[in-house]
């Protein structure tokens, strides 16, 4: 065989080889060619064909991938957390695992009302949130004096709860620079199965237990009242900070006297010539609002002052006489008139002046000499023995 | 250059066709030169999936491209071939984590020797088989495409020399092998 003969045969071995896909291409030539630039064709217009084994492994791939992404966004999707917002308004927001709003519940009337024009849904969480804290701004709920704002998370892992306050906190802060307010955010995790008190939030309920079981002097009927602003005075006065919760920003006491002041008031109203120093103060709840309870003791009587804690208004004044009842001829628990003092003025820091209306020096105490002169009878002790234990119910 | 003033070879002219959208023009073109090309291929991917692939691609940027070529009255053959190398290339640097490429494939397991060995493509078979990857390289761009031996070179990027000597070398193995066989 000769070198023409070899290159023959090779020829026609090849030839025979070689396929005959003109069909398949003349198909994938049916796309538009792409235009030309500076003379150069910069791409074939279609994909050509594969192979079978990179067909299967792109199948395979595609197949992985769509699995993957799949199971990723039903993971994300199934994953659901909630927020709680409470100012007074109290909006729950469920944000699934994009962190987008996938729900949104008005806890009550007023968060309807804020948010009658207001959609969330569907809006990134940040968004969202800041939405939320501007319209708290601008409906007043939240000021430079009431700055408070309570952030719940439930149904979360601690990581996901960490990522999601970081988010949350960025977001008020966007708003609240805006209006170039300076907020108190407690953002708190609580259990999925967090007990409600009422009609409170989970959230709200929360930190209402908690402070609750912090003082002895609140319980949980009086402090469900309050307003997220005076939750979040009590806690701070009372350095009971939930364990499971962050404090970003200083609460503002710019609407309420502090025990200084109140001692100063109870010790002006006080028939007895006593110091402020002589005053004590526990923070209480009277009538739905946060007061002081202000603790006068004499050589003659207690004297209890209830003091709101935001006018410096005395609500109510109880005296009970430190005599023994023998010598008490007429036991004087009294009550302050409701009527407010015109003398307290509505400043943070006021300066009392005036005597409160009605105080107890209207009912002197009988002196010894008196019930010595008046012997009483067995019918008339056992009515003093009787009211004297009603006062000290009255107190305790 | 004016095309008026160039004698163009038929193959050019169907290029200037296919520039203009004639798909018989291309038809000709694969029926006459799909062996070169996949010929070509083969020699440089040693795989014969891979080199339909590439055969299959470069009539598709023959397609797409024929109106970037410049007429100057020779075949365009290594033009087409050129795009065939560029396209196997780029193959071979996106395959090769996954295939190598040995200077000779004796190994009996190969899925390219069985197959020729089936396909009963003896001198085919001898030339993926016995040769170097240069030496097949110009064998087939010789034998099946009808390149010259400088167009070789200037396709390859090898001096005139080493194609002469390499193809004569091949020659002889080729004979060796195969003078009992032919």
């Amino acid at each position: 065989m000769n070198e023409s003969q070899l290159n023959k045969r090779l020829r026609e071995e090849v030839e025979q080889l070689a396929p005959n896909r003109l069909e398949e291409l003349l198909a994938a030539c049916d796309a538009p060619p792409a235009p030309r630039k500076d003379g150069r064709v910069i791409s074939f217009g279609q994909k050509p064909k594969r192979s079978h084994w990179q067909r299967f492994v792109a199948i395979a791939a595609m197949l992985i991938l769509i699995i993957g992404i799949g199971a990723f966004a039903g993971v994300k999707g199934m994953s659901r957390t909630v927020l709680t917002f409470d100012v007074n308004p109290s909006v729950s927001v469920m944000v699934n695992g994009f962190n987008r709003v996938c729900r949104v519940k008005n806890n009550n009337a007023d968060a309807a009302v804020l948010l009658a024009d207001e959609d969330l849904m569907g809006k990134p969480l940040s968004e969202a949130v800041e939405t939320l804290t501007e319209e708290f701004i601008e409906a007043g709920y939240v000021t430079d004096a009431s700055n408070g704002i309570l952030v719940t998370v439930q149904d979360a892992s601690d990581s996901r709860a960490k990522k999601l306050q970081e988010m949350v906190l960025s977001s008020v802060e966007t708003a609240a620079e805006n209006s170039s307010l300076h907020l108190a955010v407690l953002y708190q995790k609580i259990d999925d199965d967090q007990s409600t008190i009422g009609t409170l939030s989970a959230g709200k309920s929360a930190l209402v237990q908690t402070l609750a079981k912090s003082s002895k002097d609140l319980d949980e009927d009086e402090l469900k009242n309050l307003s997220i602003q005076d939750l979040l005075y009590v806690m701070d006065i009372l350095s009971a900070k939930p364990a499971s919760a962050q404090l970003t920003g200083v609460v503002s006491r710019a609407n309420y006297q502090n025990s200084d002041v109140i001692a100063a008031l109870a010790a002006q109203a006080c028939p007895a010539d006593v110091s402020t120093d002589s005053v004590t103060t526990v923070l209480d709840c009277f009538d739905r609002g946060l007061a002081y309870v202000a603790n006068v003791v004499t050589d003659n009587a207690e004297y209890a002052y209830t003091v709101s804690a935001t006018s410096g208004q005395i609500l109510e004044a109880v005296v009970t006489p430190t005599t023994s009842p023998e010598e008490t001829s007429e036991p004087t628990p009294a009550t302050t008139p409701t009527t407010p003092d015109p003398t307290v003025p509505a400043d943070p820091a006021p300066v009392p002046s005036g005597e409160p209306e009605q105080t107890p020096a209207a009912e002197p105490t009988p002196t010894p000499a008196e019930e010595i002169d008046n012997p009483l009878s067995p019918e008339d002790f056992y009515g003093k023995i009787k009211d004297f234990a009603d006062a000290l119910d009255r107190i305790f | 250059m004016d095309e008026a003033m160039t004698h163009l070879t038929p193959d050019e002219e169907r290029i200037l066709k296919i520039a203009n959208g004639d798909r018989d023009a291309l038809s000709t073109m694969y029926l006459q030169h799909k062996g070169a090309v996949f010929g070509f291929a083969l020699s440089m991917l040693h795989d014969r999936e891979r080199a339909e692939d590439v055969m299959q691609e470069t009539f598709i940027q023959l397609w797409n491209s024929a109106a970037s070529y410049i007429p100057r009255g020779k075949e365009p053959l290594s033009w087409l071939l050129g795009i065939t190398k560029n396209l196997a290339l780029r193959r071979l640097r996106t395959d090769s984590l996954s295939v190598s490429i040995p200077e000779e494939h004796s190994d009996p397991a190969d899925p390219l020797d069985h197959y020729l060995a089936v396909e009963n493509k003896l001198i085919l078979r001898a030339v993926l088989t016995k040769l170097s990857e240069e030496e097949q390289q110009i064998v087939l761009l010789h034998a099946v495409s009808g390149l010259k031996h400088r167009e070789i070179a200037d396709l390859l990027e090898m001096p005139l020399s080493t194609v002469l000597n390499k193809y004569r070398r091949a020659l002889q193995k080729l004979k060796k092998l195969l003078g009992e066989s032919i």
